[in-house]
């Protein structure tokens, strides 16, 4: 036991804020995490998905009788056996929500989407039988793209009660005076943008298991979202009794923060058998049947001033979001994130956008790190480009024109976004001068062995914590909003943790110990930071992503640790006969202040008290979102030849508030610009005109490696932050957000030609400057 | 489908089991040897989550019938700690966990497997080299970066108590110093 004496001095808050190694490494090092394959679950039969070869058809019939003589195989089911509801994501009363069944019911709108599931002693078994159960499917013309989607002639793949046809979201609205802005303004400028569409391609594919228990089912899900897991399987099984837990889970990125159907089935599947049933999708699966996220084609109008001062923005955007919405955010966030977010970090006061979601023969789209943001950016960083290349103004001087400044924070833009804190030039500056930028230096810089060196620069900022005031507002009446902790300290003295925040690696089992310590004066090594677990106590949440966890989970942790707290110095000081404003609490031991030989261990006050009196949950629900932003700069060759990019440097300069843990926050920046790199430069899925897919492994869909990925120099800011109950926004998204945009920008330096669409390969270079070299008519 | 008899040695252990010819050594390990260390991320050859060693060379499981292993060596992540201290690791997972060079840590047993021979070697390193011998891995969460310095500070820990002649010899790999 540390002497009382070694407490002198200790400052407050003094665990936060270091680079901690982190707890979680030593399992995850040797091989000895429970990824939710690696579950140990006696007697356990294996799930595998028939799925369509289809886009697009009605189905006539499903053929399973030889499937079931497979020896092994336990069960056949179709939509007709299960028998159950549809998934539907509440949207508002005006929003068309379109069904998705469980398992295909008459018709099948993508290829891959599941039609029925085999059960089976081995997977191996399962597979087989899979290949032998024969869909009957008449084909139906296929709605394959955008053009497609908005042609009223063909076919609807839903039928909207409004009959809107593939429409399946629309939103328009006009602020300010933007017609008169774009008639008196000295420039003006139109572009049509495009951004691929992409996948979050975490290194663990999905997964679920269930087995019957307490009269109900327990399901265990690699999952970012056990609460709302929890909720939907409750609802569409009907049974009340139902837990959720989360393994180690090997990335999420947003794709693991949506329920899917496969894992209602498996719990369903449980309870069919009575006994354990697991499924484990294959990468294939994943690429082609799990989420997509970000494609959009985004028509922007911007008009400014002789010195570059943005008069107005017009945004038209489109989402393809496929076959179906994804639960529970839904088929309207990522538009309206485009919606609400295209501004940016510039002063905007006219505006008009149209945003749109259309249902195509494709997998459904939803959420991958930044969700909308990564396509606003990439809207607003082109723009300032074009139009600094228009005006003639430097592009680091007109974003600084620009800029909404740190003395009119709060300031509340033009589509109701309330930026709560930050000084964005203050960002811009230091990313410029990280990446030593020189105003006079103009791009294609011919380097001596040919190649074309540009730079890019990529200002944004980012709502992270979104509350459930603001998810009320979109109408998204399936996503809580707040998060919850739960905790206990045991008669050992050891704290265990739980939250609704599944760790996916991000590293929260570490960092939010580190909050832990600081706002209760336990020790670290006394506190244990669990796996998600509905079942822990009745707190609710939303889950992991949206960069929740620094603001909205260390919340709860601080509020659900700061009772606790309350309750330790009040026990103390009933024990040491004094004043509670006498003692003090470090390292899991209270102390009177004057009097330090006199203090007690959490241990000894654990040991008797009651057994309630040392658990405490919390909910947050933070009254306002935080915004982070970040400028992005790189510098990039171009082999005209080749049209291959090589990232030269990368250089962030980034405010997320006070920052928890250094190397953890870096780590998520690196990572994130990694994935960013990859959807700018390799990445895209895509379909023919028969709604097949032609992107089904990772031969064709390109994951950066080590190669491609750049070293990233980070700088972080650290402004306070007001309206934060720990001083912390969230983070991690930024990257994903910025790249696209950086990249952009970059490559059209090199090249003196205008790159618009991702990804930047080397067919769209050459693309890209054949346009450039002969320009249409119009601008 | 007829069942052929194989006794593959995995860590130092025989496991011998009646295995239909096209069960993938990826799921040997996991299902009949029960090592759940060795992760399956894509099941055909890219991303190197499942990479062991056999007979010494890092390979794709995934792309290996177990029965073409049979009277192999087989080393999977849990034999890197063997005949350690408990709680111990290796220079090389040392490294990793300093250097915060795993965030998920689904693809890390993958890496750990294929990087083991470039440390035993005498080949000078650049961060570029570095790169090229990290590019058979795919990692999603890291951007590999502090993989990298995780590699680099490896190297320089066993290179470094190569050379010196008193020091304690580091425990690479999991073989007592």
């Amino acid at each position: 036991m540390k002497h009382p004496a070694a407490l002198n001095g200790k400052a407050q808050g003094s665990v936060v804020g270091r680079s901690m190694r982190r707890v979680e490494d030593q399992a995850l090092l040797t091989g000895r995490a429970t990824f939710l394959d690696d579950i140990d679950l006696p007697d356990v039969l294996h799930a595998v998905f028939v799925r369509s070869q289809v886009a697009h058809g009605t189905i006539r019939a499903i053929d399973v009788d030889e499937a079931t003589r497979v020896p092994g195989v336990v069960a056949v089911f179709t939509a007709d056996d299960l028998a159950l509801g549809d998934l539907v994501t509440p949207l508002q009363e005006d929003i068309f929500s379109p069904p998705r069944p469980l398992l295909a019911r008459e018709r099948v709108r993508f290829v891959g989407e599941p039609v029925a599931v085999v059960v089976a002693e081995s997977r191996y078994a399962g597979e087989d039988a899979a290949a032998l159960i024969e869909v009957e499917i008449e084909p139906l013309p296929v709605v394959g793209d955008i053009a497609a989607a908005l042609d009223e002639s063909g076919p609807s793949l839903h039928d909207q009660p409004d009959g809107s046809g593939n429409v399946v979201f629309e939103q328009q609205a006009t602020m300010g005076d933007p017609d008169a802005a774009f008639a008196s303004a000295a420039h003006v400028l139109e572009r049509t943008l495009q951004h691929p569409r992409l996948t979050a391609a975490p290194m663990e594919p999905r997964g679920a298991a269930a087995y019957p228990e307490d009269g109900g089912v327990t399901l265990w899900c690699s999952t970012q979202f056990p609460h709302s897991l929890r909720r939907i399987v409750r609802e569409l099984l009907g049974i009340e009794q139902v837990r959720v837990r989360c393994p180690d889970i090997g990335g999420g990125f947003g794709l693991k923060g949506i329920n899917y159907p496969e894992e209602i089935v498996v719990g369903r599947l449980a309870l069919e058998l009575g006994r354990a049933v697991k499924w484990v999708e294959d990468r294939a699966e994943n690429l082609l049947a799990s989420c997509h996220a970000r494609e959009m084609e985004v028509r922007v109008r911007a008009a400014a001033d002789a010195d570059g001062t943005l008069l107005a923005l017009d945004v038209d955007a489109i989402c393809d979001v496929g076959a179906y919405g994804t639960y529970p955010l839904g088929h309207i966030l990522e538009v309206l994130g485009v919606f609400g977010m295209s501004p940016g970090p510039y002063r905007v006061r006219n505006y008009r956008a149209r945003a749109r979601s259309v249902a195509t023969n494709k997998c459904p789209s939803g959420a991958y790190r930044g969700v909308g943001l990564p396509v606003a950016t990439f809207v607003h960083e082109r723009v300032m480009d074009l139009l600094a290349a228009q005006t003639g103004i430097d592009r680091a001087e007109l974003r600084r024109r620009n800029m909404v400044r740190a003395d009119e924070m709060p300031y509340t833009s033009i589509t109701n976004q309330r930026y709560d804190s930050g000084d964005y030039a203050a960002a811009l500056d230091a990313a410029l001068e990280l990446i030593g930028y020189d105003p006079t230096d103009n791009g294609s810089v011919e380097r001596k062995d040919g190649r074309l060196v540009g730079l890019g620069i990529a200002s944004y900022v980012e709502w992270t914590g979104t509350n459930s005031k603001i998810f009320r507002t979109r109408g998204m009446s399936a996503v809580n909003g707040f998060d919850g902790c739960h905790m206990e300290l045991d008669a050992e003295g050891v704290l265990t943790i739980w939250t609704t925040l599944p760790s996916i690696g991000q590293g929260t089992t570490t960092t939010f110990a580190q909050l832990a310590a600081d706002s209760i004066g336990v020790a670290l090594h006394d506190v244990r930071v669990v796996q998600s677990d509905t079942a822990a106590s009745d707190i609710d949440g939303t889950g992991t992503g949206a960069s929740r966890s620094a603001n909205i989970g260390a919340g709860a942790l601080h509020l659900a640790g700061t009772e606790l707290r309350q309750r330790l110095i009040e026990d103390a000081a009933e024990m040491l006969d004094v004043a509670p404003d006498e003692l003090e609490v470090a390292e899991s031991l209270i102390v009177e202040r004057d009097m330090p030989s006199r203090a007690i261990r959490f241990a000894e006050l654990a040991k008797t008290a009651e057994p309630e009196r040392y658990r405490v949950s919390r909910e947050f629900d933070p009254e306002h979102v935080l915004y982070a932003y970040a400028t992005h700069a790189c510098r990039v060759a171009v082999d005209p030849e080749t049209g291959d990019v090589e990232i030269v440097d990368w250089v962030v300069a980034e405010d997320c508030g006070r920052v928890v843990n250094p190397v953890i926050v870096e780590g998520q920046t690196q990572g994130a610009v990694a994935q960013g790199v990859g959807g700018a430069l390799y990445e895209s899925l895509h379909y023919d005109e028969a709604g097949q897919p032609q992107t089904a492994s990772f031969m064709d869909y390109l994951l950066p490696t080590a190669c491609e990925a750049p070293s990233v120099r980070i700088r972080h800011l650290e402004l306070p932050v007001p309206d934060a109950i720990l001083g912390s926004k969230g983070m991690a998204e930024g990257g994903t957000v910025a790249a696209g945009a950086a990249l952009a920008n970059a490559v059209s330096d090199a090249l003196g030609a205008e790159c618009n669409a991702l990804p930047l390969t080397p067919e769209r270079l050459w693309q890209c400057r054949a346009a450039a070299a002969s320009p249409p008519e119009t601008s | 489908m007829d069942k052929r008899k194989v006794e593959i040695e995995i860590n130092g252990r025989v496991h011998a089991a009646e295995i239909e010819p096209r069960l993938l050594l990826s799921d040997f390990i996991r299902y009949e040897a029960r090592l759940t260390g060795t992760h399956v991320g894509c099941e055909h050859g890219v991303c190197g989550a499942c990479t062991v060693q056999v007979d010494g060379l890092p390979i794709r499981s995934c792309l290996l019938f177990a029965v073409q292993a049979d009277g192999c060596e087989v080393r999977t992540v849990e034999g890197m700690t063997a005949g350690l201290p408990y709680g111990q690791l290796s220079v090389l997972q040392q490294a990793f966990h300093e250097k915060h060079a795993l965030q998920c840590g689904f693809c890390t047993p993958g890496f750990l497997l294929s990087l083991e021979p470039l440390l035993l070697s005498d080949v000078e390193l650049t961060d570029d080299q570095i790169r090229s011998a990290l590019s058979g891995n795919l990692c999603r969460c890291t951007g590999y970066q502090n993989i990298v310095a995780g590699v680099r500070l490896a190297v320089e820990r066993i290179r470094g108590d190569r050379d010196s002649p008193d020091s304690e010899a580091a425990t690479v790999a999991g073989e007592p110093g």
